[in-house]
């Protein structure tokens, strides 16, 4: 078996790449990639925990692995809707570069 | 410590060897020829018509952003097959409950023509 | 066979509420648009619009009616009894029931506006109710799998209603920001709630307090990185940049619901994360939050000066008044946490009022948002000057205003808890913030109009929202402790604050 600290390694390695991403690139598409990665860390390190804490007290526990169902429909329903808010902006103004979202001052 | 890793330096070397081998034995043995052919984006098969940059009608977006959420709701079934047995009753009812939003939701999108093609 | 769960049903019931009144207004909508004619009623768009907020309005009241039966009757009741999760007390149900009345509120001064805008879909009325069961539940939750379930139900309807307004590019670009800036936050909240899981070893508050140790520093970068999730929310410095951007761009009714539910709901959650499952504050811990706190303070007050948009002045003033919030957090004393209450409560009637009276200016599809657009006002329309003037002082905080007997009570515990340059440093920003709020009521009753483009007429449910946030500013300022109402008696507001937080110190 894998030692738990290279998968909570790989997680945070995951993880500092989707942050670096999302304050690096332009395309929103990508922006919108790398903060599912950062989700997807997440929940990498969820399910790495659980095999740390899987017998709680004697008895078996799967806190972590529901967390990761959890952050995983709330994330494609979080994608839905950034989907649909970069459809209407395109509608708009036919762009998905962040650097031309600037009617409003940063 | 390390060692438990051992397969997966094997795929990794294996995927290289393999990957360069395929381009190493194309460029030993393929010939070379250049004609105003090669410059085609599909160069056999159908002549090309239209740019291939023409954008995409959105509605394959909004089919796309309506099968995720519904498809990825379905995550909750699963636990809830594995033990459906042993959950009975409760559980049956829990399950019919969380079928009831998604329900409505679908509904929604139908009669709001969502799914119209 | 696993036995079923003793659930005690009951225990839902504000959030149900609001649930089904979601889905009943989705149905409804898609009802009453096939419809031509409803009870002998031509259906045109602003009847359905008036129908759906009613429908949204009526359960908000429910949920009121609920959560205050819940609330006095005290006591803590949990869902799941062996895997509690949601749990109804003291604290929930009173937060629930301000929630519940400034969504109430924020429907009601929503009907108009939409219909001038020419945005008027039964939508927006579902995206309300949804957004606030995830608020309700997110500060009943003793879970961190329910703070995050009710988080996401809270942020991403907001995401949509902030791009509601989905012809114009502002909204577009406010939704967007807020959306990117909200998701980019909730991943940093949940890695944080991943360390704290791999730490303790379970996800509920009690197993976090159990596991919880100060020398590990996994355990503190997942606190950390919790408190920074959370600090996007409530827009604190420098977490804050997005605030005035989003304010701006989205429709001026979402504005006035977000900013003031979002965070009355984001504190309140960050209160009894910090009450229940880390216990008294770190001291590493508190130095964080001092510093955060008057830099959010200095921050809030220096940016308000310079702008020319009241939505824009008002987004940095509601970074400011973050800030105030925050020396209750700093303090961790059930003193400093009933004055956050206090605080909160007196801000969604000032907050929303203040975005109201830009709500009833708005025009034939434009908001009227120029600060010097309110040269004149006492003189075109005296009634909404003289409110838009007393939520103005309110937030200034001059004596005899809900925001002045805010500030107090917070400002006092700082000094009960000794932290005396918290307090001097608060005091000194909110005299500068009497110079960018007096502008306003400067500018309506000192100079003649020039921008007549704004609505000439109010409607009833504008003004009926108007007059209950002045009443309500007015009655928590003068009398705090016993507000006098001729149907229930008097109302103790403090002693509800005390009473909702008391529950964390034993009471």
């Amino acid at each position: 078996m894998l030692p738990m600290d290279h998968v909570i390694a790989l997680s945070a390695i995951l993880f500092t790449i989707g942050v670096l991403g999302v304050a690096t690139r332009r395309n929103l598409i990508v922006i919108l990639m790398s903060i599912e990665l950062m989700l997807n860390a997440v929940n990498l390190a969820f399910v790495g925990f659980n095999r740390i804490w899987s017998q709680v007290d004697g008895v078996a526990a799967i806190d972590g692995q529901i967390f990761v169902l959890m952050v995983i429909a709330v994330a494609a329903a979080e994608v839905a809707v950034g989907l649909g808010i970069l459809l209407a902006m395109f509608r708009n103004r036919d762009s998905v570069n962040v650097e031309e979202v600037n009617l409003l001052k940063w | 410590m390390l060692a438990e890793y051992t397969g997966v330096l094997v795929i990794l070397v294996l995927g290289v060897v393999v990957a360069c081998a395929m381009l190493g034995i194309h460029l030993l043995l393929g010939p070379r020829r250049k004609f105003a052919g090669k410059h085609e984006p599909f160069e056999c098969g159908e002549s090309q018509i239209v740019s291939p940059r023409r954008r995409y009608a959105v509605k394959f977006y909004m089919v796309a952003i309506l099968f995720v959420v519904f498809d990825v709701e379905a995550i909750f079934f699963y636990p809830w097959g594995a033990v459906f047995q042993d959950l009975g009753w409760f559980g049956f009812m829990a399950m019919f409950i969380f079928t009831i939003p998604l329900a409505i939701g679908l509904i929604y999108e139908w009669m709001k023509g969502g799914l119209e093609w | 066979m696993i036995p079923a769960p003793d659930l005690n049903l009951s225990v839902l019931l504000p959030i149900i509420l609001v649930a089904i009144g979601s889905m009943t207004i989705l149905m409804g909508e898609v009802l009453l648009s096939r419809a031509d004619t409803v009870l002998g009623r031509e259906v045109t768009e602003s009847f359905i619009g008036t129908v759906l907020a009613g429908t949204a309005i009526f359960f908000f009241a429910l949920t009121l009616w609920a959560s205050g039966v819940a609330f006095a009757g005290g006591g803590v009741q949990v869902f799941n009894p062996d895997n509690p999760m949601y749990q109804l007390d003291p604290f929930s149900s009173f937060v629930t029931a301000v929630l519940a009345l400034s969504a109430l509120l924020s429907c009601a001064l929503s009907i108009t506006y939409l219909s001038e805008l020419r945005i008027n879909h039964g939508e927006y009325y579902a995206l309300i109710m949804l957004s606030a069961s995830g608020m309700m539940l997110m500060v009943a939750a003793v879970d961190l799998i329910a703070v995050f379930l009710g988080l996401e139900l809270m942020s991403i309807p907001i995401y949509v209603l902030a791009g509601f307004d989905r012809r114009k590019l502002r909204s577009n670009e406010s939704a967007l920001k807020y959306f990117l800036i909200g998701s980019f936050a909730s991943a940093i909240l949940l890695y944080g709630m991943a360390l704290l899981y791999g730490v303790s070893g379970g996800t509920s508050f009690e197993a976090l307090r159990a596991g919880f140790d100060a020398d590990n520093p996994m355990a503190l970068v997942g606190l950390g990185l919790v408190v920074v999730g959370f600090a996007f929310k409530i827009s604190m410095v420098p977490f804050h940049q997005w605030t005035p951007d989003v304010y701006e761009g989205a429709p001026s009714a979402v504005t006035a619901y977000m900013s003031v539910t979002v965070k009355v709901a984001a504190f309140a959650t960050l209160i009894r994360l910090l009450a229940m499952a880390f216990g008294p504050l770190e001291a590493s811990l508190e130095t964080i939050f001092w510093v955060l706190s008057a830099l959010t303070i200095v921050v809030g007050n220096i940016m308000a000066i310079i702008q020319e948009n009241v939505k824009r002045m008002l987004a940095y003033s509601s970074i400011a008044h973050a800030g105030y919030l925050m020396i209750g957090l700093v303090t961790g004393t059930i003193e400093g946490y009933s004055a956050m209450i206090f605080y909160l409560i007196a801000y969604t009637f000032m907050n929303l009022g203040a975005f109201g009276v830009v709500v009833a200016l708005a025009n034939r599809g434009n908001d009227c948002e120029r600060i010097a657009s309110f040269a004149g006002l006492a003189r075109t329309r005296p009634g909404l000057a003289a409110v838009m003037a007393l939520f103005m002082l309110s937030l200034a905080g001059i004596p005899g205003t809900a925001g002045f007997m805010g500030k107090f009570k917070i400002f006092m515990a700082a000094v009960n808890s000794g932290d005396i340059w918290l307090l001097i440093i608060g005091v000194l920003m909110s005299v500068v913030s009497v110079y960018y709020y007096l502008r306003i009521p400067v500018l309506m009753y000192m100079r003649e109009p020039e921008d007549e483009s704004h609505r000439t007429e109010i409607a009833s449910g504008e003004g009926a929202v108007l007059v209950v946030c002045a009443l309500a500013v007015l009655a928590l300022g003068l009398f705090p402790n016993r507000v006098p109402t001729l149907l229930f008696g008097d109302l103790d507001v403090l002693d509800w604050a005390n009473r909702s937080v008391g529950m964390f110190f034993g009471g």
